[in-house]
């Protein structure tokens, strides 16, 4: 589903690579997990992933497509939802919706029913009449996750999705994103919370310093973990 | 004390954004270079302006001491100053009460008093303000001084009244922008944006066309000339009846020295009760609207659409950008001063100038009906006209910038450039062709000319325009600034909206002179029209291009 060949990434002005020649591979129906600590790499991965930062080295190709030579077919296969949810901040939730579900071409009764049926299961659809500057930080997030469900992507990336949302709606999107991996979604998610990969993530890889470490299972990684301890 | 000296020159930096020339000077010195060359074509376009105003006060005043009443000037302009700092300062007042960004609220957590922050704020407006008072007076006061042989406190007085004089406005206007945010929510920001940039450019036509107007006055006839301009002098004297610390600042500079330091004394003091007096009644209501600021009011939170209805229907790619991009435009009070407010302004100007400033150009418009060369003359007139009208809002040079972070999520969105770019396109173009609709037909009714050369001058201005809109895009393409945190960088700092302005002032300064030059028009009528929809056609194919790569480039 997602293949990462050799990426590297350096910002520009900078001499440390921020991403070091990555190799990764999502197969279709997991759902991944990508930790690591703070400035190890990971939103530039996403962000790689997603096309809005061109990798200065090797090819992502999503569902067999290139992103950045066919954009198009393949951002079409995915759904992102950025780490900073300070977006649109002028449009009320449904105008943003809308937004996203012509970019996306849903015909109006599945755009209406995703709505309606996620929308309630994250409870924000009561405050989608209201502009996105007067949500707080948790909802803006709920509706960024909202926005990618109204179009249930082939390939879910979310960037630090748990960060901001309370207890009852980190399990629902648990739920959601075990539901969708039935379906034979996938879903790559980022997150430095080892617990959170524990509970949901068929296989996980570490990052840091932009250099993957480890990609397998979490019990594979247990087993290691009593040999190697610098993880 | 430290802490309010480093709080005012946050403030300061924020608003005017000079703190960017260090860095720009140690790693971006091409940027910097085009940033001079820029601001230096935009200073020599004002430069004219105040060098006639300069002439203008040179000559009045050499021809006032004729009579011995050179006193008259100083007394009118004054009040003039003040008048000036009351009107179109309100810039400064605006950017100081009004406008907010997300770092104020982090300063209302500071260990501050409300009285400092109240005064650091107030400091980057009255810099504008003084800036103000300086052009105003500075010319006279000095030619004053030279042709009287005045002592040295003659302009240590003038100074401290040039420096103080823009207090007592600031602090009516505070007390007005204040208490009506603190009462409730008349307006809210995007009204105050409207209002204020309406008044000013109001206030900056009238003085582009008196100062414009006067030049004619003394070319054509002096004495009517002088004599005009003593009856507007004291027009403008009549008004320190009301606005009487103009009267103290007035004795202040031309008593004799003893009389002049006790009037020098009182005016300080005027001041400094302003200031005192805004400081100790107005500090907790603005941080209390501040605060406020932060809060959405209930007008603007609450929309209640029919969710059945038009919000599930689907759109094409194009249209979804375009609504956007127009809500966005439109719902920040950053980006609508430079949209309706301003662009309505220019008809205004053209309708007052018409029946005051350029009694010839009335003249020739109406012996129009003599030939075929007239016609052609007004219809390319008329052109100009919705080319200034339809480019002066800040649509296509803020295309991009305005986007900001926003711009890295649309990139992960399946949004074809192409679609992109034609949505901004379509955007820049709904505003100005209802402009463009409205110049032909004030135009059908104070010409009469017939319905043919109203539709030419239409699609000459529509090419002309998109041509102008399409190099703006461009130029945005190249170089957005997409990493800020608060809009107004976007308008301020950004070198597109310079370029693009002063591409726009050039391009009319530079056409009226051509086309004043050429006779025979009507020959080339037809070539001018075809040519320019060719150009027109190659520049979008070019930007089409372009942005189709450009667009996956920007990081
Ligand atoms: N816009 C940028 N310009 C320059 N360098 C950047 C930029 N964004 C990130 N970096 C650098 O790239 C490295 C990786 O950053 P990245 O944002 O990918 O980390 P992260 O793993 O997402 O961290 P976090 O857990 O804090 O979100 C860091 O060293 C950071 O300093
Ligand atoms: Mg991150």
């Amino acid at each position: 589903m997602l293949i990462l060949e050799n990426v590297s990434k350096t910002y520009y002005g900078c001499d440390k690579k921020a991403v070091d020649s990555l190799n990764l591979e999502v197969h279709k129906g997991e759902i991944f997990g990508f930790l690591g600590p703070n400035g190890s790499g990971k939103t530039t991965t996403v962000k790689i992933i997603t096309g809005i930062l061109k990798p200065d080295s090797g090819k992502v190709l999503i569902n067999g497509y290139d992103v950045i030579k066919e954009p198009l077919k393949a951002k079409e296969k995915i759904g992102y939802v950025p780490d900073n949810p300070d977006i649109f901040s002028k449009l009320t939730g449904l105008e943003f919706l809308r937004f996203i579900s012509d970019i996306y071409k849903i015909d109006s009764k599945i755009r209406k029913s995703n709505i309606e049926k996620y929308g309630k299961i994250l409870e924000i659809y009561d405050a989608l009449n209201m502009k996105i500057e007067s949500y707080s930080h948790g909802m803006k997030q709920k509706l960024l996750i909202l926005g990618v469900l109204i179009h249930e992507p082939e390939l879910l990336i979310m960037d630090e999705p748990v960060i901001g949302l309370d207890t009852k709606a980190i399990k629902n999107l648990k739920e959601i994103m075990r539901s969708l991996a039935q379906q034979g979604k996938t879903v790559f998610i980022t997150t430095h919370i080892m617990q959170i990969a524990e509970e949901i993530c068929d296989r996980i890889a570490i990052i840091k310093n932009g250099r993957i470490l480890y990609t397998g299972t979490i019990n594979e990684l247990k087993i290691k973990k009593d040999d190697k301890k610098d993880l | 004390m430290k802490q309010l000296w480093t709080l005012i020159k946050y403030n300061y930096k924020s608003l005017y954004g000079f703190h960017g020339f260090k860095y720009s000077w140690k790693y971006e010195k091409e940027k910097l270079y085009l940033n001079f060359f820029i601001y230096g074509l935009l200073l020599l376009l004002f430069y004219n302006i105040f060098k006639a105003y300069i002439q203008i006060n040179k000559f009045l005043y050499y021809n006032l001491t004729l009579t011995r009443e050179q006193n008259l000037m100083i007394e009118g302009l004054l009040n003039f100053t003040f008048l000036l700092l009351l009107t179109f300062g309100l810039a400064g007042s605006y950017i100081s009460t009004v406008s907010n960004s997300r770092e104020n609220s982090y300063v209302m957590t500071l260990p501050l008093k409300p009285w400092q922050i109240l005064l650091s704020r107030f400091v980057p407006g009255y810099i504008f303000q003084l800036l103000l008072s300086l052009f105003a007076l500075m010319p006279v006061l000095i030619i004053n001084g030279i042709t009287f042989n005045e002592p040295f406190t003659y302009y240590v007085f003038a100074c401290v009244v040039i420096v103080l004089i823009p207090v007592i406005p600031m602090a009516l206007q505070f007390f007005v922008f204040v208490l009506i945010q603190r009462a409730g929510y008349f307006f809210d920001k995007r009204g105050f944006a409207n209002i204020t940039a309406f008044i000013i450019n109001i206030v900056f036509i009238i003085l582009l066309k008196e100062i414009t107007g006067m030049q004619n006055y003394f070319e054509a006839n002096k004495n009517t000339g002088v004599s005009i301009i003593k009856e507007k002098l004291s027009l403008l004297v009549d008004f320190s009846k009301i606005f009487y610390p103009v009267n103290i600042a007035y004795k202040a500079i031309t008593e004799k020295v003893i009389i002049s330091f006790k009037y020098l004394l009182i005016f300080i003091f005027i001041s400094l009760i302003g200031l005192i007096l805004i400081l100790k009644l107005l500090s907790s209501s603005l941080v209390d609207v501040i605060s406020r600021s932060e809060e959405i009011s209930n007008k603007n939170k609450q929309k209640v659409y029919n969710m059945e209805g038009l919000l599930f229907k689907r759109q094409s790619e194009v249209m979804a950008l375009l609504q956007r991009d127009i809500k966005l435009f439109y719902r920040d009070s950053t980006f609508v001063i430079y949209g309706f407010a301003m662009t309505l302004i220019i008809p205004f100007l053209s309708l007052y100038s018409l029946y005051s400033g350029m009694p010839d150009l009335l003249k020739v418009v109406s012996d129009i009906e003599k030939d075929l060369n007239a016609k052609y003359f007004i219809t390319l007139l008329i052109a100009l006209g919705y080319v200034l009208v339809g480019g002066f809002n800040m649509i296509a040079s803020t295309a991009l910038s305005r986007e900001g972070k926003m711009f890295y999520y649309l990139k992960s969105l399946p949004i074809n450039p192409q679609e992109y770019i034609k949505a901004k396109l379509l955007h820049c173009n709904i505003l100005s062709i209802i402009f463009g609709i409205l110049t032909c037909s004030f135009s059908f009714f104070v010409t009469g000319l017939s319905l043919i050369y109203l539709v030419l001058a239409f699609m000459i201005g529509f090419f002309i325009l998109n041509i102008y809109f399409i190099i703006g895009l461009f130029c945005e393409f190249c170089i957005p600034m997409l990493n800020w945190e608060n809009p107004r960088v976007v308008v301020r700092q950004n070198i597109n909206v310079l370029i693009s302005m002063v591409l726009l002032i050039l391009f009319v300064i530079l056409s009226i002179n051509v086309v004043t030059r050429i006779s025979k028009l009507a020959i080339y009528m037809p070539y001018i029209a075809i040519g320019l929809g060719i150009i027109t056609f190659a520049f979008y194919k070019f930007l089409i291009y372009f942005g189709n790569r450009r667009y996956y480039q920007i990081e």
